[in-house]
């Protein structure tokens, strides 16, 4: 016995005011741990998925919609831009790379891109099984898809029209998995990797009969010879009328698909006649969502996206500025939210103030004991400092399990599908501020009792009792 | 002639008042190891005060007070506070137990607070001896009076102390009780060699004493 453990023993002596003091503590402990947790994992998630992103050019609308849409696959895209203007821009001295990106239909719930092994690259994916899909309707899928969907090497299925699972099936053209990604525990798990020309040969645009695109304009030399080989020609080459769709979910510019169905109908027609029209209509009409554009230099951040945004019919929106930005406006919600946790932090600690200065009124004749005994007055002030400390860590404790098992259980809950992945098992730096500045308040809120357990007047004590 | 290192306890010129006019006034006084002295007085006549100041928890203006040889009145609080731990045991008139741990971990503590390793042999060996080793873990709160009794008894000479001062350590009790309670303290005194010096207005202690200090009449 020491007094370590009498001060957990006279603890338990009231152990319904134990547990409300804790109960509070971790309450508040919780609230702000959670939202910790949430918005390192927001962070770490999209640095991550940034993977190096200098711009994300596409359709005019709102550049942080254009970033989420383009980069993150977390809201619905402003629209498509003709493959002829980006190409603008991917040739451009300033420009190392550019990556297209085809987006608009999905599979339960889980996007389609369009693009090419760059885009793989970007992320550091790896193949688990199969290869990367190189033939039209081929599609590699991310680790969060497999284990959702259970498709294996050779499964077919259709996609979907639109990125929330309601749109139409396209029947008619079956992707077949050809390749599945390793978990990277980037936006790739949770994406199907085709070639652009397979979306557009969904969306009636190009025919199996039709050659490889190498849509990949990188000013940096290319590992992939015999696909560069076929490039600009074999675009040019190529025979369909159809547009992308605006892929507009939300408000935006209204896909028509029947007008599209209608329309592939008279170019299939005109297919079987004119096949240098068609060539020439269909490179003016080539549509991709975005470009994925890295930086040549640094002095492109300044110029580059104004002068895409002034001189031309599209839009370049940085993902560092635009995340900065929204991390902004969450960081204002998150701020109340964290005010009002505080509270209830504050409410834990003068609780437990209050209940160490109720025990030691109760307990003045046992601390005159302890000092009649051999304890010094250090050791009473220990006494009463353990009992806050107690207190406090078991909050800290209690309301660290309960933020790290709910944002795992919720996790678990939402499954593969959701946005940003949750998990409890990290640890966000700020935590350690919180768990730091949590026992600061124990001690500080023990204090005053401890202080007045220290100046106990043992013989004045003892004659009243 | 009494030896020197048989001296538990030896008052010499004490003084102490809460005025100027003193309250208390000892010339000399020894109690040698095993020896067992009552203090007695009417209320008000510094019986307490007389306590406090041998178990050092207040100084004397005037005088010194020695313990097994050792000048209470030159130690620093804290060296005086673990010289309590180590040479002192204390009963009080009400007992006062540490309500929130068993009784054998308040004899363990009391072990700790003497800077000894708790023993708990030898804890379990003394509360069997006294006849409530089966309330070993059980809560003070649920012994009665002549249980708690004991098991302050047990708690104060578990150190083995040089001296144990009792407070009224009888007054709570009924006759059998308190007889046993002495009876017990000075079978332990003896065995273990300590001065008993018990604050009392109990006449039954009283005359089961060695001797008797009349702060009332200074005897």
């Amino acid at each position: 016995m020491n007094l370590l453990q009498l001060s957990m023993a006279n603890l338990l002596l009231s152990p319904l005011s134990t547990a409300v003091n804790i109960l509070l503590l971790s309450l508040g402990t919780g609230s702000i741990a959670i939202l910790l947790i949430a918005t390192h994992l927001l962070s770490a998630a999209l640095i991550r998925d940034a993977a190096d992103i200098d711009l994300v050019v596409g359709a005019k609308g709102s550049p942080l919609q254009l970033v989420l849409s383009g980069l993150y696959h977390a809201d619905i895209p402003t629209g498509n831009i003709r493959l002829s203007d980006a190409k603008t821009w991917t040739e451009h001295p300033m420009v190392e790379s550019a990556i297209p990106l085809a987006l608009g239909d999905s599979h339960q719930g889980f996007r389609i891109v369009g693009t090419n092994e760059d885009y793989v690259d970007i992320y550091d994916g790896q193949l688990a099984e199969g290869k990367l899909p190189s033939n039209p309707l081929e599609i590699a899928i991310g680790s969060s898809v497999s284990k959702a969907t259970g498709f294996s090497l050779g499964a077919t299925f259709a996609s979907q029209h639109g990125l929330d699972g309601a749109g139409h099936a396209h029947e008619e053209d079956s992707y077949t998995v050809v390749g599945i990604f390793e978990a990277s525990d980037t936006v790739l798990d949770r994406l199907l990797i085709t070639t652009l020309e397979s979306v557009w040969l969904v969306h009636g645009e190009s025919r199996p009969n039709s050659e490889t695109y190498d849509t990949t304009q990188t000013n940096r030399p290319h590992d992939h010879e015999d696909v560069h080989a076929h490039a600009h020609a074999d675009a040019e080459a190529e025979a369909s009328e159809a547009m992308l769709d605006d892929h507009d979910e939300g408000g935006h510019a209204e896909h028509q698909h029947e007008d599209q169905h209608q329309h592939e109908d008279e170019s299939s027609s005109e297919y079987d006649g004119d096949q240098e029209k068609q060539a020439t209509l269909h490179a003016e009409a080539q549509e991709i969502t975005v470009l994925l554009v890295k930086y040549a230099t640094p002095i492109a951040a300044i110029t580059l996206p104004r002068k895409i945004n002034d001189e031309s019919a599209l839009q370049a929106a940085s993902p560092a500025y635009e995340i900065t930005r929204l991390l902004q406006v969450i960081g204002i919600g998150i701020g109340w939210l964290q005010a009002f946790a505080s509270i209830l932090v504050a409410s834990a600690v003068l609780s437990i103030f209050a209940a160490l200065y109720a025990s030691l009124k109760a307990r003045r004749n046992d601390l005159a004991v302890l000092r009649c005994l051999g304890a010094t007055r250090s050791e009473l002030f220990m006494l009463l400092l353990y009992e806050g400390l107690i207190l406090t860590t078991a909050g800290i404790v209690f309301g660290l399990i309960a933020a790290h098992g709910g944002i795992e259980l919720a996790g678990i809950a939402l499954g593969d599908a959701q946005n940003f992945p949750l998990t409890g098992f990290v640890w966000a730096p700020t935590e350690f501020l919180l768990v730091g500045g949590l026992l600061a308040a124990g001690i500080l809120s023990s204090l005053i009792p401890s202080w007045q357990a220290f100046s106990t007047d043992v013989p004045r004590t003892l004659a009243l009792s | 002639m009494s030896d020197a290192s048989n001296i538990a306890l030896k008052i010499r010129g004490l003084e102490f008042g809460y005025s100027k006019e003193p309250l208390l006034e000892i010339d000399e006084l020894q109690i040698q190891k095993g020896e067992h002295l009552a203090v007695i007085g009417p209320s008000g006549c510094g019986k307490t005060t007389f306590m406090h100041l041998v178990s050092g928890l207040i100084r004397p203006q005037v005088g010194t007070i020695e313990i097994q040889g050792c000048n209470i009145t030159r130690l620093k609080e804290w060296e005086m506070d673990r010289f309590r731990g180590r040479s002192i045991g204390v009963v009080f008139q009400r007992l006062h137990l540490l309500s929130a741990i068993s009784v054998l971990n308040n004899l363990l503590l009391a072990q700790r607070l003497a800077r000894m390793t708790p023993d708990k042999k030898k804890a379990m060996k003394l509360l069997d001896r006294l006849g409530i080793a089966a309330q070993a873990h059980s809560l003070p709160a649920i012994l009665s009076q002549g249980q708690a009794q004991r098991a302050a008894i047990a708690r104060a000479v578990i150190h083995n102390p040089s001296l144990v001062i009792g407070d009224e350590p009888t007054s709570a009790l009924d006759n059998a009780s308190a007889a046993d309670a002495i009876q017990l303290i000075k079978e332990l005194s003896e065995s273990v060699g300590f001065a008993l010096l018990i604050v009392t207005h109990d006449e039954r202690v009283r005359g089961s004493m060695d001797r008797v200090l009349d702060l009332g009449g200074q005897t």
